[in-house]
């Protein structure tokens, strides 16, 4: 079942990148369309992958990995004072 | 053309980007921490949020009424705004997914049950890509037709629900929990005020920049007040424990109402109004950050950033929280920490810089 949804989702996305390309070519430079295509079938790939749970990997769990040195006490010293406690 | 919203705009986009996540979560969060006083809590934030909203008008004057990203650039240099530059739009970037990942969550959890959050996760955030393609102008307008309804919405819900008020359920006042009361700050101004950062990306395109800090301040006056009353009235109508428990505190206050037995259970109303406010956050998160990314790689335009982006906020959405008991673990341990360095410590150090560059001068 993933699967179906993570090829449906890629046809979906190739028409958004056909779609949105024809229009760009006419108003963007040539960076700008090379920037377009790069970052359009990098995250094509990824989000396709992603949605037929071939491949994992979770942004938000990226910022919980970064901040857990200093989050991990503040959630200690909040959960003392949570549900009225800390007096 | 340089895309331009009035100061009436800017303040309704202030008050609606206040009211966004806090209004669903913050009555369950500030009685978690300050039990029957947690509207006091809530006060105190707002007066600290007023002064919050005139520093970062006075960083915005004081960067000389520019792009926010050319201040960082400013004050920090090419190499070091590029950094912080960066590190202030992924902030923006976590906002808009957790945004979208929180509207997904409760419209699956509370209204469309059984429908998976990823569907409407998927449907709002291309609802916000029209929005974001049309531009600002008109993410502003539209924010200020939806704004009487969204008003009319919330004085329907407090009306309907003030004959269940039971005042009881305030006192005693501020005789237990009182390190609580004031800890329970910390959380609730990352959900609020702090977020406010955001609108420096797009300060430099209201039109009246004289009397900017005054719509910037009745915005956030107005949003909390509202968010105050909500709070209030989740303790007066539901009760302290039952405020804690549920993740939805406001949702549950519409389920309440009942007039004569003939207007009853109207929690649309509450699902209305934060559906419509968390949108406009959703579309002004995702502007700033089209935005910030077109100053950084200098393009023309920032719209050639929005489909992209697009994918990255599904793709950060789609598996972003396993599930809703994660959110308030979230707000409480990465987000403060996040959110304080991000909207303090960074404009902090910007200040200081263009102060001290100004001194030099």
């Amino acid at each position: 079942m993933a699967l179906v949804v993570g090829i449906l989702f890629m046809i979906f996305s190739i028409s958004v990148l056909i779609f949105e390309y024809k229009k760009l070519i006419k108003i963007a430079d040539k960076r700008e369309t090379r920037f377009y295509l790069l970052s359009m079938v990098v995250l094509i790939i990824f989000a396709t992958l992603q949605v037929s749970n071939i491949f994992s990997l979770n942004i938000i769990s990226g910022y919980s990995w970064v901040a857990k040195p200093i989050a991990d006490p503040i959630e200690r010293i909040l959960s003392t004072f949570q549900t009225g406690g800390g007096d | 053309m340089k895309e331009k919203i009035n100061l009436r705009q800017f303040m309704i986009l202030i008050f609606i980007n206040l009211l966004g996540t806090a209004v669903i979560f913050l009555p369950s969060i500030a009685t978690n921490f300050a039990k029957a006083d947690s509207w006091i809590t809530m006060v105190i934030t707002v007066v600290i949020g007023c002064f919050v909203i005139c520093w970062y008008t006075t960083l915005f004057i004081e960067g000389g009424k520019q792009n926010f990203f050319v201040i960082i650039e400013q004050g920090f240099g090419r190499k070091g705004g590029f950094i912080f530059g960066f590190l202030f739009l992924s902030y923006v970037f976590l906002n808009a997914v957790a945004n979208l990942i929180t509207i997904g969550d409760f419209v699956s959890v509370q209204v469309l049950m059984g429908t998976p959050s990823k569907v409407i996760t998927f449907i709002v955030l291309c609802t916000a890509v029209v929005g974001v393609r049309y531009g600002l102008e008109v993410i502003a307008r539209s924010a200020e037709f939806f704004f009487s309804f969204i008003v009319i919405s919330i004085i329907l819900l407090f009306l309907f629900v003030s004959p269940k008020i039971d005042i009881q359920n305030v006192f005693p006042v501020f005789q237990m929990n009182q390190a609580s009361t004031f800890v329970g700050i910390i959380p609730i101004l990352t959900l609020t005020y702090l977020e406010l950062i955001i609108f420096l990306g797009i300060m430099e395109q209201v039109s009246n920049k004289e009397k900017l800090m005054r719509g910037y301040l009745i915005g956030g006056i107005m949003g909390g007040i509202v968010i105050f009353v909500v709070t209030f009235l989740c303790i007066c109508v539901l009760g302290v424990d039952a405020t804690i428990r549920q993740t939805y505190p406001i949702y549950v206050l519409g389920q309440k109402i009942s007039l004569a037995d003939f207007i009853q259970r109207i929690e649309g109303i509450v699902a209305f109004i934060w559906f419509f406010t968390n949108f406009f956050k959703i579309c002004i998160s995702y502007i700033v950050l089209a935005k910030g990314l077109q100053h950084f790689f200098r393009f023309k335009s920032y719209k050639i950033f929005i489909v992209p982006l697009a994918f990255l906020i599904f793709y950060a959405a789609y598996e972003g929280f396993k599930n809703s008991y994660y959110i308030p673990e979230f707000i409480n341990s990465t987000y403060v920490v996040i959110s304080y360095i991000i909207a303090v410590i960074i404009p902090l150090l910007l200040h200081l810089s263009l102060i001290i560059k100004k001194l030099k001068r």
